[in-house]
């Protein structure tokens, strides 16, 4: 892998480490509101708080929360959406995109057509749509971003496998009379991997920003449980009196998040496609 | 002025400690408008040399010895990547497996035409009336509706065929061509070599055929290279070598053509199996598997002459030196 | 006279080619009425032109593809579309008939291991299965992409080989080879017809080869079987695929 490639997966494996071990970096619970200081509300970074030692090294927002303490735990809820709808709509993506191109024919039209219908309608309406009905929380927006992006995977893992099952492996496996699950799993997806793991990359990203999208908007995530998006809408009405730090600082850290996910994608891109590779 | 000149090339594979000795102190060089032919044992390392020559060894194979001339230019200080597109315009490739030159997604057209233009400055409807012409010359029959196909809808003989089109398009200085007939039936392949033999004339192209058709290397070709574990065992003029072989691999490859025992009876056979490479053993790689092998042969036999124009390396050559 | 092993009937084909989006479709007719009977522990020989529908016929006898018109038989009984136990294929393109992402040991013993045919270690099984084809143990290891052009083609006849087919379909199976372990390998079939009464359908276009081990040889012209003859006959190919140049 380029060396950018190595660079983004290390800057991303940081920052999931650091939203795994947010309750021990955090030097308090963002959450936690006994730990609130309202007298600290608004300090500017690197301001001392008032009572207790410690330094507010990005400032305080206008509960008096550390900043840095909540973008941790923002990271972690954001992280923690974006990577489980990920997986969720990969799998859910690979396995009717792979029935599709095994069986073709009536299974085929059936799921092309869906995926089609859902990929006219654009993904944050169908987000809002579902929010709307469903009221916010962690589960409720993963399923809405599961909705929104399973049919990128299955047209992904549908036309790498067709040009997979041209090839005379399948064939072969066909005539040694593998089980179909066993052909579709063990030969065909394994290289349909790197098309599909491109893709997830890239939708990772795409995943994080419209939770952060519909977090600001109001609608993903309650207020107990600020992700990236909410926090940047919290400070957004203080922007303009100077209070540059409540919500740029997140910001910041959403932009670094989105651009490893962009640049890892671009790695895996390259690296699955053997012209590139010898450049 | 010779197109292609080799010297003791080297090729390692795998890490530096016990590496795989594929290829060892091969020496080669072709005139303009000549035909050499590289046969050998499955396995002794015919395409690592070829690919060498074209400058796409990728880890874990590793050039780690001997100079490459290509045109009177010395390339192989030039690092591999920087080699690539030096020679690009000079050399052409026939892989062994056509899919490795064809683009499973793309028509046959897009990819003959981007391989004009990728060369030379020509319209894209010139580039196609090439292409088109070029398809009919190695024998595709309604050329233009094979155009549009896609490679997968092409048999395994018109895939070559098309590759060989892609390879001769340009017109290179030098041709390596491996094993690029192996699915043609023998019209076809006589006016295959027929085509390469135009171009030969016509525009001095120097030509590497990697084959494993005794009868196509003796019919075709000038010289003629046989190579065992890695090593040029013996090298001469086609006609000689295949007629009195001087090494015994040499001849036991002849031994072994159907035809020459009666149908359905066992086919001669050499017992064994090539040498592990990594580390190569000491002496004659043959030793083990050589009828004639005798304890002289626990040194390795240096490369010697025998007979006029010709080598080989053995201590026992069939044919003796004059 | 008694029952084949395999029948095919009345075997057609044809490809729609998809051309530009404004060209109307047209059609591809690959094979046109072809019928071949295998008897147990023949070998047959198929030569013909490139192009002329060798390997279409092989996918279909296989299995593989659903042909257009006609019915295989196997024993009389007919055969349903589909693969069919005991019928194995060596492809003609040996790189894109091994899975890229997997090793040979892998490739050679998933399929027995499945079915149950692997009596002792899985290693030693997959050593034998490498020997009988020529090829050191010790490739068991590698990835496809890592063995040369004939060592990839050994594997392909090597995994066929190790689920003890009653009917081998080679298309071009030893084309890849050095003539010494082409004898190799044919000496391997002779010796599986002699033993197992291995039923061979031998595509090349190496008249040597086909002579040499098939009894019986079709000659396929333009998706027709034209001629069919005693091996021994066979001095070149008939007039009928000359006559195109
Ligand atoms: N990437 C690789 N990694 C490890 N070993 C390799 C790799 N590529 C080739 N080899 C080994 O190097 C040796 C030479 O390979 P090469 O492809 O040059 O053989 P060849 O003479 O062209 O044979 P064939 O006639 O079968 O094509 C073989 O034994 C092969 O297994
Ligand atoms: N999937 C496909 N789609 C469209 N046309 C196809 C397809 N497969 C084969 N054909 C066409 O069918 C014809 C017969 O092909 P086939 O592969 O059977 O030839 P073959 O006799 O095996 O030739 P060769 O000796 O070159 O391998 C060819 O004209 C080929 O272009
Ligand atoms: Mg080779
Ligand atoms: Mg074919």
């Amino acid at each position: 892998m380029s060396r950018r490639g190595w660079f983004s997966l290390i800057l991303l494996a940081a920052l999931l480490l650091a939203a795994l071990l947010a309750p021990w970096l955090a030097s308090q619970n963002p959450y936690d509101l006994a730990t609130l200081d309202i007298l600290d509300a608004r300090l500017p970074p690197g301001s001392a708080a008032l009572d207790h030692g410690g330094t507010y090294w990005l400032g305080t927002d206008a509960q008096g929360r550390d900043m840095l303490s909540a973008m941790l735990y923002g990271l972690r809820i954001s992280l923690t959406v974006g990577v489980l709808s990920t997986l969720l709509a990969l799998t859910a993506g690979v396995v009717l995109g792979l029935l599709a191109a095994w069986h073709g024919r009536w299974v085929d039209a059936l799921i092309m057509r869906v995926v089609d219908i859902q990929l006219s309608f654009p993904a944050i309406l169908l987000a809002l749509v579902l929010l709307a009905l469903t009221g916010p929380g962690v589960s409720k927006i993963v399923l809405a971003l599961l909705a929104a992006q399973w049919a990128y995977y299955a047209r992904t893992a549908r036309s790498a496998a067709l040009v997979e099952c041209q090839k005379d492996y399948v064939a072969a496996a066909r005539l040694l009379r593998l089980p179909t699950w066993r052909i579709l799993l063990r030969h065909v997806l394994p290289n349909c991997l790197p098309t599909l793991l491109t893709v997830a990359a890239l939708q990772l990203a795409a995943a994080i920003s419209l939770e952060a999208t519909l977090s600001f908007l109001g609608l993903g995530l309650p207020v107990t449980e600020p992700s990236l998006g909410l926090l940047i809408a919290n400070g957004f009405q203080y922007l303009l009196s100077g209070r540059y730090w409540i919500s740029v600082f997140p910001g910041l850290l959403l932009v670094v998040v989105l651009t490893s996910c962009n640049l890892l994608a671009d790695a895996l891109r390259q690296r699955a496609d053997p012209r590139e590779a010898g450049r | 002025m010779s197109v292609l000149d080799v010297k003791d090339l080297t090729i390692h594979i795998g890490d530096t400690k016990s590496p795989a000795h594929a290829v060892d102190s091969v020496s080669l060089h072709i005139e303009r408008g000549e035909v050499v032919a590289l046969v050998g044992e499955s396995g002794s390392g015919k395409t690592l040399t070829g690919l060498a020559i074209a400058g796409l060894l990728d880890p874990p194979l590793r050039r780690v010895g001997g100079e490459i001339t290509l045109l009177g230019e010395d390339l192989s200080a030039l690092p591999e990547r920087q080699l690539r597109r030096r020679r690009g315009d000079r050399l052409a490739m026939v892989f062994q497996d056509p899919m490795a030159t064809l683009n499973p997604v793309l028509r046959i057209e897009t990819q003959l035409v981007e391989t004009i233009r990728a060369h030379r400055n020509v319209g894209r409807s010139a580039a196609r009336d090439e292409a088109l012409a070029m398809l009919d010359e190695v024998g595709i029959t309604f050329p233009a509706q094979r155009l549009r196909a896609y490679p997968h809808e092409l048999s395994g003989g018109m895939r070559q065929r098309v590759a060989i089109a892609a390879a001769l398009i340009n017109q290179p200085a030098l041709l390596i061509a491996d094993e690029p007939t192996t699915a043609l039936d023998v019209t076809l392949q006589a006016q295959i070599l027929a085509l390469i033999d135009q171009y030969r004339r016509d525009h001095g192209t120097a030509v590497l055929w990697i084959t494993h058709d005794l009868g196509v290397a003796a019919g075709f070709a000038d010289r003629v290279l046989v190579m065992y574990a890695g090593q040029i065992v013996e090298s001469g003029p086609c006609a000689r070598v295949l007629h009195a072989p001087a090494h015994p691999y040499t001849a036991a490859l002849l031994g072994a053509i159907p035809g020459s025992v009666p149908p359905g009876t066992p086919l001669a056979t050499l017992p064994g199996q090539p040498p592990s490479l990594s580390p190569p053993p000491e002496g004659c790689r043959f030793r083990a598997r050589c009828p004639r092998a005798e304890a002289a042969c626990i040194a390795a036999p240096p490369q010697v002459a025998a007979g006029e124009a010709r080598t080989v390396r053995c201590f026992f050559p069939l044919v003796t030196p004059p | 006279m008694n029952e084949p092993l395999f029948h095919a009937r009345n075997i057609s084909q044809s490809y729609i080619l998809a051309n530009g989006w404004r060209q109307r479709r047209s059609t591809l007719q690959a094979l046109d009425d072809v019928s071949l009977a295998l008897h147990a522990g023949e070998a047959v020989g198929i030569v013909g032109e490139s192009g002329s529908g060798k390997s279409t016929l092989a996918r279909i006898i296989a299995g593989l593809l659903p042909p257009t018109a006609g019915e295989r038989f196997w024993q009389g009984q007919r055969l349903p579309d589909g693969p069919r136990d005991g019928i194995q294929m060596v492809f003609q393109d040996a790189a894109s008939a091994l899975n890229p992402r997997a090793r040979v040991a892998e490739l050679i013993a998933e399929a027995p291991r499945i079915h149950g045919l692997i009596t002792g270690d899985e290693s030693d099984f997959v050593a034998t299965q490498l020997s009988r084809v020529g090829l050191d143990p010790q490739l068991a290891q590698r990835y496809p992409h890592q063995l040369s052009g004939g060592q990839r083609a050994r594997v392909g006849i090597a995994r066929a080989l190790a689920v003890k087919p009653q009917l081998l379909v080679c298309d071009e199976a030893v084309a890849a080879l050095d003539v010494l372990i082409q004898a190799q390998i044919l000496n391997l079939l002779q010796q599986l017809r002699r033993e197992l009464g291995l039923t061979l359908l031998f595509i090349s276009h190496d008249l040597g080869v086909v002579r040499h081990l098939c009894e019986r040889v079709v000659v396929m012209h333009h998706g027709r079987i034209v001629e069919t003859a005693a091996a021994g006959q066979l001095v070149g190919l008939p007039q009928a695929s000359l006559s195109r140049s």
